[in-house]
Formats: C-alpha cells, sequence, structure tokens
C-alpha cells in the first residue's frame, strides 16, 4: 500500500489553492450573500483548467488522471471555495460534460466538451423529478422518438446549475413500460423550444449555485442529441456515481482542512478568561474531531479515485461507505467549527455558518444516507 | 498511491488468521490457562508464526512495519482480542525497541530467540507520573562500574506474571534508558495486579525495583529528548489501533451471520432497515478504521513526521468506532450476543480497554488539538 502523492501532484494543489484564495474567495460571500451563481469564477475555474481538467487536450482538457482530478476538488474546499461554486463545478464536469465525454459520439464531444471545458457554457444534468428521487426508475419524463427527433415532456427537479445551463444531459424514459431500462440520455440545449428552467430555488446551503425546475413541453430535439443507445440511460447516469464518490465529495473532505485551519487560527487568537480559548480542552476537542473526519473522508474518497485510476469497476460497497461517511459524520465537526467560533461563527463575515449550511447537502444530494445504507446492508 | 497489498503480503496477512485460529483450536480455553499456560500459548504462537513473516514486521531491517503489518495483526485480534494484546504489547512492542535502539549485542541475544518463541517479553513503563505531559519518570538507573542500579516502581506491565524478560523504562544520565530485567534478577518484585472479568488474561503485575543490578550490556540508552518513550508509545497505539480493526471485524461477522440466518416476521432480521442500516454503519465504521489502521503503519515505515499525529487520530477513531460496533452487534445478536464465546461480547469489553490503555482517546485528542495549534 503506498498513500502518498506524487510531487506533481502536490505541485498542483499548492497551485490551485493559490489561484482559489486569490481569484475565487474573494468573491465568495457577495455572491453567495445575494444567493447568485458567479458566472467569472466560473469562467476562471475553466480559464485555469479545472473545469475539463481529465479530458483530453483535443477536447479543451488536460489530460490529468484521476487521482490528480479529485485533488482538484479537494483544492478548492481546502482553499475556502464555496460548496456552491464546487456543486455547480461537480455537475457541470462530472454529471454532464464527463457523461458525454464517456458515451458521446464524437460530433457531440467535439461541439460540447471544449465549450465546457472553457467554461464559455455551463452544463447541467437533470435526472431527478418531482416524484422521482431515490426511486430513479419512477421517472414520469418521456422521449419519443418521432422521424428523427425525439419529442420530450415531463420535468426535473433540484437541478443544479439549471437557470444557468446552456445545455442540460436529461435523462428520460424511452421506454415509459420499463423501469431502468427504459431510461436514455439526451443532450438539450438552451433556447430549445419546449424546454424552460424555473425560477432559482431558494434553499438553506449552496446558494451560489443555481439549482431550479427544468420544464420540457413538446420539446423537440434531434434524434443525434441521444447520448449512448437507448435504454442505456440508467447505466450512464450509475458510471457517474465514481465520479460522485470521489470529485464530488473532494471539496468537501479539503472544506474541513479549511474549517479546521481557520478554526485552529481562531482558537489561537480568542482570549477568554485570561488565555487563548485554544488553551481549553473543549476546543482542542472540536480540533481534533475536524482532523479525525478530514483524515478518515480523505482516505475513503481516495480510495475510489485511485480504484477508478486503475480502471478497476467500481466497488459500489466502497462508493456508498464513502457517501456515507462523508455525508453523515460531517455534520459534527462543521458543527464543531460553529460552535468554537461562538457569536462570530453564526454572523457571515467568518464563512463558517456559510459552511455549516452548504455542508448540511452532504447527506442528501446524490443520493441519501439512508440510500447508502440500503446499497451497503443489501452487499454484506 | 496504492490501495492494494502485494501478493506477498497477502499471503503473511491470510497465513497468519489461520495459523493463529489453529494455534488457539489446539490450545486449551484462555478460561483455563494460568500465567504459565498463558506464557506457553505465547511461545507456541511465536513459533507457529515465524515461518510466516509475521514477526519480522518492524523487528527485521527487511521488514519494516506497515499497512501489511497492520492488516495481519487485525487479522490475529480478530481471533482473541486479549491474547492478541498481550503478544504484541510484549513481543512486538519489546523486539521493535531492541531492533530499534538495542546494540548488535541485544539484537543478537533477543531477537532470535523471540521470533522462534524460545523467550517471551513485556515492556514496563507505566508509572503513577504518567499523565498528559508526561511528568519525567521516577524509575531512574545509577550507574555503578559495569553496571546499572535501578530503582522505581511499575504499575501495570501487560503479560509480566510470566515474562522471561521485561524491558524497564527509566531515567538514566540526562535520557531515558531501558533495562533488560531477568525475571529473576534479584531486587525484582512482582505482584498481581486484580482485574475484573476477561482483562485478567492479560496477565498484568506491578513490578517495584529495589536496587536492582543491571549488567551495561542489559541497558540500552540513554536517548535524549522523548523520542525512546515516543516510540514505545507509538508502538503501543499501534497494536491497539490493530486489534480495534480486528474486534470489529470479529463483531461484525458474527452479527452480520446472525441476520441472516435468524427470521423474524417471515423474513431474515437483515431486510429490516433498523437492522439492516445499523449494520451498514457498523460496516462503514469497521472499513473506515481500517483504512486509518492501515494508512498509521504506512506512515511509520515511511518514517514520516505526521505519523505520530495520524496514529493519535486512528486511535481515536479506531477505538471508539470499535466500540459503536460492539455495541451495535450485541443490539443485533440480542441475547445470543451474551451467549459464552460471544466475539460481539468480546469486542465490546475490549474495546473499552483499548480506548484507554496506551494513549487514551481523551489524551489523544489534545494532542491532536495541540498539533492543529
Amino acid at each position: 500500500m503506498d498513500f502518498s502523492f506524487t510531487r506533481e501532484q502536490l505541485m498542483f494543489k499548492r497551485e490551485i489553492i493559490r489561484f482559489a484564495k486569490k481569484e475565487i474567495v474573494p468573491r465568495v460571500e457577495e455572491h453567495e450573500l445575494a444567493g447568485k451563481f458567479d458566472y467569472e469564477s466560473f469562467r476562471k475555474l475553466g480559464e485555469f483548467g479545472i473545469l475539463g481538467l481529465h479530458f483530453p487536450e483535443k477536447y479543451g482538457g488536460q489530460g490529468a488522471d484521476v487521482i490528480t482530478t479529485v485533488m482538484a476538488g479537494e483544492a478548492l474546499g481546502e482553499a475556502g471555495v464555496d460548496g456552491g461554486l464546487t456543486l455547480s463545478y461537480g455537475a457541470h464536469t462530472f454529471l454532464c460534460a464527463d457523461t458525454i465525454f464517456q458515451h458521446g459520439t464524437e460530433e457531440q464531444r467535439m461541439a460540447y466538451l471544449p465549450r465546457l471545458a472553457s467554461g464559455e457554457w455551463v452544463g447541467c444534468m437533470g435526472l431527478t423529478e418531482p416524484d422521482a428521487g431515490s426511486d430513479v426508475a419512477s421517472m414520469k419524463t418521456t422521449a419519443v422518438k418521432k422521424g428523427d427527433t425525439y419529442v420530450l415532456n415531463g420535468s426535473k427537479m433540484f437541478i443544479t446549475n439549471g437557470p444557468v445551463a446552456d445545455v442540460a444531459l436529461i435523462y428520460a424514459k424511452t421506454d415509459p413500460e420499463k423501469r431502468h431500462e427504459g431510461i436514455s440520455a439526451f443532450i438539450v440545449e438552451k433556447g430549445t423550444p419546449g424546454f424552460s428552467a424555473g425560477q432559482p430555488l431558494k434553499k438553506m446551503g449552496c446558494r451560489t449555485s443555481s439549482t431550479s425546475e427544468l420544464f420540457f413541453t413538446d420539446c423537440v430535439i434531434p434524434a443525434k442529441n441521444l447520448v449512448g443507445k437507448e435504454g442505456n440511460g440508467f447505466l450512464m447516469a450509475m458510471q457517474t456515481v465514481e465520479w460522485d464518490r470521489s470529485a464530488l465529495l473532494a471539496p468537501m473532505v479539503g472544506g474541513m482542512k479549511c474549517m479546521l485551519e481557520r478554526s485552529a487560527e481562531y482558537a489561537a487568537k480568542r482570549v477568554q478568561f485570561g488565555k487563548a480559548i485554544g488553551e481549553f480542552q473543549a476546543t482542542k476537542r472540536k480540533l481534533a474531531n475536524m482532523r479525525i473526519f478530514y483524515e478518515a473522508s480523505k482516505l475513503l474518497v481516495y480510495r475510489i479515485a485511485w480504484h477508478k485510476n486503475q480502471g478497476n469497476p467500481l466497488n459500489h460497497l466502497y462508493a456508498a461507505m464513502a457517501k456515507l461517511f462523508v455525508g453523515d459524520w460531517s455534520l459534527g465537526p462543521v458543527n464543531d467549527a460553529l460552535l468554537l467560533h461562538g457569536g462570530y461563527g453564526y454572523c457571515h463575515e467568518y464563512g463558517i455558518e456559510r459552511a455549516f449550511r452548504d455542508n448540511r447537502l452532504a447527506p442528501l444530494g446524490g443520493g441519501t444516507s439512508d440510500i447508502q445504507k440500503m446499497i451497503i446492508s443489501r452487499l454484506m | 498511491m496504492d490501495y492494494e497489498f502485494s501478493p506477498e503480503e497477502l499471503g503473511v496477512i491470510d497465513d497468519t488468521g489461520r495459523i493463529v485460529r489453529e494455534t488457539l483450536s489446539a490450545a486449551p480455553p484462555l478460561e483455563r490457562l494460568e500465567p504459565g499456560g498463558m506464557r506457553d500459548l505465547e511461545r507456541q504462537l511465536a513459533l507457529n508464526l515465524g515461518p510466516t513473516g509475521y514477526m519480522e514486521y518492524g523487528l527485521s531491517a527487511g521488514k519494516p512495519f506497515g499497512a501489511a503489518a497492520m492488516a495481519a495483526m487485525s487479522g490475529f485480534a480478530a481471533n482473541t482480542p486479549p491474547l492478541f494484546i498481550m503478544f504484541e504489547m510484549g513481543m512486538r512492542v519489546f523486539g521493535r525497541l531492541v531492533a530499534g535502539y538495542g546494540n548488535a549485542g541485544q539484537k543478537q541475544a533477543f531477537l532470535d530467540p523471540l521470533v522462534k518463541g524460545e523467550i517471551t517479553a513485556a515492556v514496563a513503563v507505566c508509572e503513577k507520573t504518567m499523565n498528559i505531559v508526561n511528568d519525567p519518570l521516577e524509575t531512574k538507573g545509577e550507574r555503578d562500574g559495569e553496571t546499572v542500579r535501578v530503582s522505581g516502581e511499575k504499575g501495570f506491565v501487560v503479560s509480566g506474571l510470566f515474562a522471561d524478560v521485561i524491558a524497564v523504562a527509566g531515567r538514566l544520565d540526562d535520557g531515558i534508558g531501558v533495562f533488560l530485567i531477568d525475571r529473576e534478577m534479584p531486587g525484582v518484585k512482582f505482584a498481581t495486579v486484580e482485574l475484573a472479568d476477561d482483562y485478567r488474561h492479560l496477565c498484568p503485575c506491578k513490578m517495584v525495583l529495589d536496587d536492582c543490578v543491571v549488567p551495561a550490556d542489559r541497558v540500552i540508552g540513554p536517548v535524549g529528548g522523548h523520542a525512546l518513550l515516543s516510540s514505545l508509545r507509538l508502538w503501543e497505539d499501534q497494536v491497539l489501533v490493530a486489534a480495534a480493526v480486528g474486534m470489529m471485524d470479529a463483531a461484525l461477522f458474527e452479527a452480520t451471520l446472525h441476520a441472516k440466518s435468524h427470521r423474524s416476521g417471515g423474513k431474515p432480521v437483515i431486510a429490516y432497515q433498523e437492522v439492516g442500516f445499523k449494520l451498514a454503519e457498523m460496516h462503514m465504521l469497521s472499513e473506515t478504521s481500517r483504512l486509518m489502521a492501515y494508512k498509521a503503519g504506512w506512515l511509520d515505515s515511511k518514517q514520516d513526521r505526521e505519523g505520530a499525529v495520524f496514529t493519535d487520530c486512528a486511535k481515536v477513531f479506531c477505538a471508539e468506532s470499535a466500540g459503536e460496533v460492539a455495541g451495535g452487534a450485541l443490539r443485533v445478536l440480542s441475547l445470543k450476543g451474551f451467549e459464552p464465546g460471544s466475539l460481539a461480547c468480546s469486542a465490546y469489553k475490549w474495546s473499552k480497554y483499548v480506548q484507554v490503555s496506551g494513549t487514551s482517546t481523551e489524551i489523544a485528542r489534545m494532542r491532536i488539538g495541540d498539533d492543529a495549534l
């Protein structure tokens, strides 16, 4: 076993942290308070190469390996980038663009990936529906083939980047009689007649990622916009799980390091009863809980990344464990960070209450903790 | 980065678990063994495990301690937490002490007999002065020509009731020395430490050294600063981390087997979310603990300066998770968990020992907090 990173990977991580602290983090508070997606930061991520890091150069990427790609997400979190922007980045790069990269035709790749990798376009992915969350197979959105077109009808719910996306990867039933085997994936561009996005939802956290419902009313798209084969949609969606359990969790891992560093800095300076609060054992205990979570979650997340990098098939047990751990066990340490900062933590300026709110999505988004427990118990 | 073991390492890991099971099945139950019987069993285990290479981890220059050592150790611990803790606290920690700090003569005199099961060993560090800030040891050696006269008291020496040789830590000159004391040396007295329940299987004792004359070739060090004591504490904690992972495996195995076979309301109880989800959480904790243990071992093999604080993290997480997992297993097993021989029941008891032994989880958290500051 070897838990080390290469020198190049570590140098790259430092570069991303430096870049994010300078270019992104100063913009977080303004956009978070306004609850607005930050186009400029998003495009800066694209300019730096983060949005298409693992794609080959001909598609506008950097050809990075999986470990480096996951590390980029960790670095963003560690720098203090908010959960909203990292969520937008995750949905854009791994749920939308990567599916086109993995399953799309060469024409589709060339048409969309360079623009998605640069940040010129924003991508989203639509799977969840108002009445189909964890039970994906019960989705009601349909895609009916008519000549050289498909006609989409239905709606999608809780779609990250929905209101700002230029292109959407949409899952719909091409055979409503079937469950998982009846699902297919399609590319739908913004402006397509019959396709619209709802108003951004007012959320508890991750407010800089714009989230909305998507509507399809007799939305006609070219048949060539089918991604992969009919009926393979569910499998394609499941293949994003590897990224979902590594690259999308990585910012939360890095985010805990950020919380730890900020908390330690605050605890060293804040004086009560004549001494720095860091000297109190109750404070040290909170810092320890943050560090322990950081170390444990990092191991789980990079295990998924390492296996993917090796080309090994997804280990669903490992994936569910990583998601469950990061989702459920991060809540305590983030709460510790808030408590440690006292009233200042409750105010916006320190970024702690924002992290606390952002983190509440962890046990919900991308498969709830209960679903992860169901998966694990079935595999035992 | 590599999250897998080599085929050779997997061989050692598999062989260790098998040999421990075979050795235990050929031995009387621990309940029936007096200290002499425990000594014989420990020697037999060392002898049987010798060919696998298990004993060489951290003792042989060509086989550093590492993730594979932690995996093999947890496989041993899953079979018998008390015997594992006793064996490792004595044999491994003593061996690593000699291998790491001893001179060539000491290595020759002790390491080979230890690996072959010809001698049993213990390590005596604990004193009443030891606390979070580690006040200076009161046990002290005074040079007297070619010998060192050692006086002091040691409070809780695991396998001290039978060990042939005991490594006693104490002050020497301006540093910390270790005195390798034979059981029969004049000036040494042993007293039983009474413990409740299965904890007596550790065969612990108190030691009183009163002007005990130790030949110079039986003295390790002195070593300046905290290095030697820190090493001893780190090695002890690694043993306890591996023990925690092993006992979680055992408890989870027993609970899962029961949940799949025991039917209620016409279906196996694992099909109920209250049971299935509980097992899922336990599984997650045990797997995460395993990775923490492996990384702690790996950092040791790299002599990484992060190793100490990471091991503290692993100690806290694994020890507390062991309590959670064993407690959850008992709830799944219901009264079956209280039957004689229950792995979950044993894990529950020993998880509490693992939490307080070595660096207690409370002290470990303080050290992690200090590191963050």
